[in-house]
């Protein structure tokens, strides 16, 4: 099996041609961002001529039409994905853990009640769920923006722990039970340190869904300081001819932080998918 | 042993927030579907009329047929392409690594800019005709946005583009989790490539393709940023889908009554696909 | 990209030449608005340049300086989100204070939809509700009362590439037949002569528009009478012979071969670099053009109709400001709808209100003004028709022929089964 033949080598090869072909979009991304407008007229895909960053400093510099500066959405898209995701992890880990270990009627219907939130459509409840913020007085804050998400998101976080710990041989914490522990400390002393992968995969599907995200932000918090990067990227498309340099720049800004992320995790994610996977 | 149990303690907080910020709201929602709601006046129960609306008028049963072709299709796609990349990245590659991280890459681009690009290469004068022309498959050429069945065709593409990634990922961790012995014994047993492959990668990966084709069913259900960014729908209404109707009735068009009839025909059908899929494949696994 | 949306950026283009809107918010919050005098919410589409010079944020601050201790927060949207969002926010009862919004029908936020559900404050008691011109009277309200202060006045029509086609000797065609002369021409020299990014429908709308303000001359009254029911699209000459004038032009090749596989991106390079001649377009896309390909001079020419008096653009008051009726600062939101009507804060063009001529506008449009003087300027057929249905399935329609399906007269019916579907 771990032989490197001609074979390999040539399936190797064959894999970066198709990994080329994938990447020719990404290709374009960069490419155009590097150049200015007239240029970018000119010859859409030639290589760069005069590789300029103007357009990254210009979307730094400017924010868009939101009047934000950048550095700010940056920081909202930080702040909110980060609190999410900890929310997240915080409230659906032990929710999980609950519905998997007890094998009762109801364990099952909170469960479906938590499968339910994945099928529904977003678009059903933006409407009351716009008038509820309002009511609870939090119209445009960063704390409606992050329980919108924590709310919107919960039900694909519960089941992918709860998915998890089914697989989860429960021998652990039963020795520990039997040792008199209580139900909060086997917890946190034997379950905790087991999840860290499925949490990976958590925070890597969630957070990706908020950082990408731009339609809750604009109907949430634009008008505000609080818009988040996709906002501030969006309102770059003008009214006539679109400055599609800027945008990509400021895409490649905002892409670049979960790249970084991915590359960090990508060991938790696989881990996390290949004990999910085993259920 | 008496098993102790859980605390539902446990659950509150999720449930308390799930319910108030996304399930109450959405059923509410969904409430609608029986009213003609236009969002500004108030409603007046219309009892099954938006639905007989729906599976009535050709723009309803188009949107229905449109979702049904590019999902079966997407299935089918992207599980065949992220299968084909995890079995060849599984293994003795050098650059492996480098290799899965660039076909991931296209998970992580946002909408706007997957679409501004495809829109780009698949213009009637763009590189991916240039390119047909150039290696003399210059009659393979397509206005591919401007007719209905390349328009799907485009859309699936780049549905399929951005999320093998993901489908790869899942495949190879459920290659991973077979263990390397195994197939030493079926060597030394004298089993070929493919005998190997059927006999113990394939029961071995059910898990995998169970969560694979889970994901992807609903994914290509609901697929709606990849249309509304490349075709808008079009051309004509050639590549409207249930979910981009559900967004313009309502917030275009004003009409969320309507919508919201199309959003609970939309959740019937993924719900009682996965159920079926994932009965079915249960069964498989044993 | 939706349907709605592409209309907005209609209508937003627009904006340069008029008021020219939009803005860069100030860094203030909006959000908690609630008291006092406060902090006044206005939300607009994108429009005109960013930054502090374009002229709804000047507006604003030349509002706070005459009303001291008031904060103005400009929220620009870009268009393709505009619409849906201000319909949630306005659904959900907590819309801005001061929105722009599309007059007539058309879309879920115009004038009439809004005001017809009470949606919109009833602004008829501002001393400008007094001086409107009656042509538009019936696109602000209903019954005699006016939501809306009219603002944004555009022009469709031919956005031509001047250094191209001095370099190639072509030059503009004056009527319909030279037209599609000019397109075989074209052609067979290997270029095309409009390029058209009818991969994205909103520019089907204007092509529409400005065919059809030329076919329309013989019906004067259609738009009023298809509002009482008098007549119906598929009944009408004028309607017919646009759309079918389209089929022609589009089987001449005036588009191209494959004009609904075209972005708007696409078609605006190919008119930058002049590979096409033309493109169909609101005034502003000028100056845009001109950005985008600085070596090259461009203009705005009527579309021709079928000889050089029939020729008609379609042109009018398209944005306007309205307050809506759940706003938190009713009252604030008036005055700073009455002091953009105040002749000395209109934009860089006369407003569409009081007794004023016809705007004047950029040189580079100098062939279209003649039209305005001779009151050769037909209102947008969209601002009379009851639900933004109607366009869509034009639109959809048109973009449908354009691939190879459908045809003119199953486009007019289905435009005629949206008007009655509610």
């Amino acid at each position: 099996m771990n032989r490197y033949t001609k074979l390999t080598a040539m399936r190797e090869l064959s894999f970066w041609v198709v990994g080329a072909i994938v990447l020719a979009p990404l290709y374009v991304l960069i490419v155009l961002s590097l150049k200015t407008k007239q240029d970018a007229t000119a010859s859409p895909f030639g290589l760069p001529t005069n590789p300029t960053f103007e357009n990254y400093t210009r979307a730094w510099s400017s924010g868009g039409a939101t009047g934000v500066p950048f550095s700010t959405a940056l920081f909202n898209s930080v702040f909110t994905t980060v609190v999410v995701v900890a929310v997240l992890i915080a409230l659906a880990a032990p929710a999980g853990y609950a519905i998997a270990r007890r094998t009762s009627r109801l364990s099952n219907w909170i469960f479906a009640l938590f499968v339910v939130g994945i099928i529904l459509p977003m678009q059903l409840g933006l409407v009351p769920l716009f008038v509820f913020v309002g009511r609870l007085g939090l119209s445009g804050t960063r704390l409606s923006l992050v329980l919108v998400y924590v709310g919107v998101l919960m039900p694909l976080a519960v089941f992918l722990y709860a998915t998890f710990f089914r697989a989860l041989p429960r021998d652990y914490e039963e020795a520990a039970e039997v040792d008199g522990a209580s139900h909060v400390r086997a917890f946190v002393q034997i379950v905790l340190p087991l999840m860290r992968p499925i949490t990976g995969t958590v925070a890597i599907l969630c957070g990706l869904a908020v950082w990408k995200d731009f339609f809750i932000p604009l109907v949430f918090v634009n008008g505000t300081d609080n818009v988040t990067l996709p906002v501030a990227i969006y309102s770059f498309v003008g009214q006539n001819v679109t400055d599609w340099n800027l945008i990509f720049a400021s895409i490649v800004i905002a892409m670049a932080p979960v790249l970084i992320v991915y590359v960090l995790m990508q060991r938790y994610v696989l881990r996390g998918f290949v004990t999910g996977v085993r259920g | 042993m008496r098993r102790a149990r859980v605390p539902w303690l446990f659950v509150a907080p999720a449930l308390l927030l799930y319910a108030a910020f996304y399930l109450a709201p959405t059923l509410l929602g969904a409430g609608y579907a029986f009213t003609d709601w236009n969002g500004l006046e108030s409603p007046s129960f219309v009892g099954l009329d938006n639905f007989s609306r729906i599976f009535g008028e050709a723009e309803g049963l188009g949107a229905l047929r449109h979702t049904l072709v590019l999902c079966v299709l997407y299935v089918v796609a992207v599980n065949v392409v992220g299968l084909g990349l995890a079995v060849g990245l599984h293994g003795a590659l050098k650059t492996r690594h480098v290799l899965r991280a660039l076909f991931f890459a296209p998970v992580v681009v946002s909408p706007l800019a997957v679409a501004y690009v495809w829109k780009f290469i698949l213009d009637p004068e763009g590189p991916l005709n240039r390119g047909l022309e150039a290696i003399g498959l210059g009659t393979l050429a397509q206005p591919w946005l401007g007719k209905p069945a390349t328009a799907t065709a485009a859309v699936l593409v780049t549905m399929v583009w951005q999320f093998s990634g993901w489908s790869m990922v899942i495949y190879l961790a459920g290659l991973q989790s077979i263990q390397a012995e195994l197939y030493e014994a079926a060597e030394i047993d004298g089993a070929g490539t493919w005998r190997r492959f059927v006999d113990i990668t394939r029961p071995l990966l059910l898990p995998a393709l169970t969560i694979n084709v889970s994901l992807s069913l609903i994914a290509g259900l609901m697929v709606f940023d990849q249309v509304i960014a490349l075709t808008g729908g079009g051309p004509g209404t050639a590549t409207e889908t249930i979910a981009t109707q559900v967004y313009e009735q309502a917030l275009v068009n004003g009409r969320f009554g309507y919508s919201a009839a199309m959003a609970l025909t939309l959740a019937v059908a993924v719900g009682t696909l996965s159920f079926v899929q994932m009965r079915a494949m249960r069964r498989q696994e044993g | 990209m939706t349907r709605g949306v592409r209309r907005l950026l209609a209508l937003g283009a627009a904006a340069t030449v008029a008021l020219a809107l939009g803005a860069c918010g100030s860094s203030d919050d909006g959000g908690s608005g609630g008291d006092g005098g406060g902090t006044l919410r206005v939300a607009a589409p994108v429009l005109g340049p960013k930054g502090p010079d374009n002229p709804l944020n000047v507006l604003a601050r030349r509002f706070e300086s005459a009303n001291p201790g008031t904060k103005v927060r400009v929220t620009m949207t870009s268009y393709e989100q505009y619409d849906p969002t201000l319909r949630v926010q306005i659904s959900g009862g907590q819309p801005p204070d001061v929105i722009q919004n599309a007059i007539g029908y058309g879309s879920s936020t115009s004038t009439l939809p809004l005001a017809r559900a009470n949606a919109l404050a009833d602004l008829s008691d501002s001393p400008w509700a007094r001086t409107l011109p009656e042509s538009l009277r019936e696109t602000l309200g209903f019954d005699g009362r006016v939501f809306t202060l009219p603002g944004v006045y555009t022009i469709i029509g031919a956005v031509y590439n001047r250094t191209a086609m001095e370099a190639d000797g072509v030059r503009l065609p004056t009527s319909y037949d030279e037209l599609l002369t000019l397109c075989r021409d074209v052609r067979a020299s290997g270029k095309t002569l409009i390029a058209l990014g009818g991969l994205v429908d909103y520019n089907i709308q204007n092509l529409i528009f400005t065919q059809v303000a030329a076919t329309m001359s013989d019906e004067p009254d259609f738009a009023q009478r298809r509002l009482d029911g008098e007549v119906t699209f598929s009944e009408s000459p004028g309607w017919l012979q646009a759309l079918e004038q389209l089929k022609e032009m589009d089987e001449t090749g005036c588009f191209g071969d494959d004009p609904a596989a075209v972005s708007v991106d696409a078609a605006d390079q190919r008119l930058a670099t002049g590979k096409s001649y033309m493109g169909i377009g609101l005034i502003d896309r000028v100056p845009a053009m001109e950005a985008l390909n600085p070596r090259a001079r461009f203009g705005l020419a009527p579309m021709p109709g079928g000889s050089a008096d029939q020729t008609r653009v379609p042109g009018g008051a398209v944005l306007g400001f309205s307050v809506p009726a759940r706003a938190k600062q009713v009252e604030l939101a008036k005055r700073f709808v009455d002091f953009a009507a105040e002749p000395e804060n209109a934009g860089p063009l006369p407003a569409v209100t009081g007794d004023g001529g016809p705007p004047q506008l950029p040189p580079y449009a100098s062939q279209v003004q003649p039209l305005l003087e001779e009151e050769r300027v037909v209102p947008f057929p969209d601002s009379l028709w009851p639900s933004p249905e109607v366009s869509a399935a034009m639109r959809t329609g048109m973009q449908g022929m354009l691939s190879g399906q459908g045809d003119p007269r199953a486009i007019l019916k289905s435009m005629d089964s949206a008007w009655s579907s509610d």
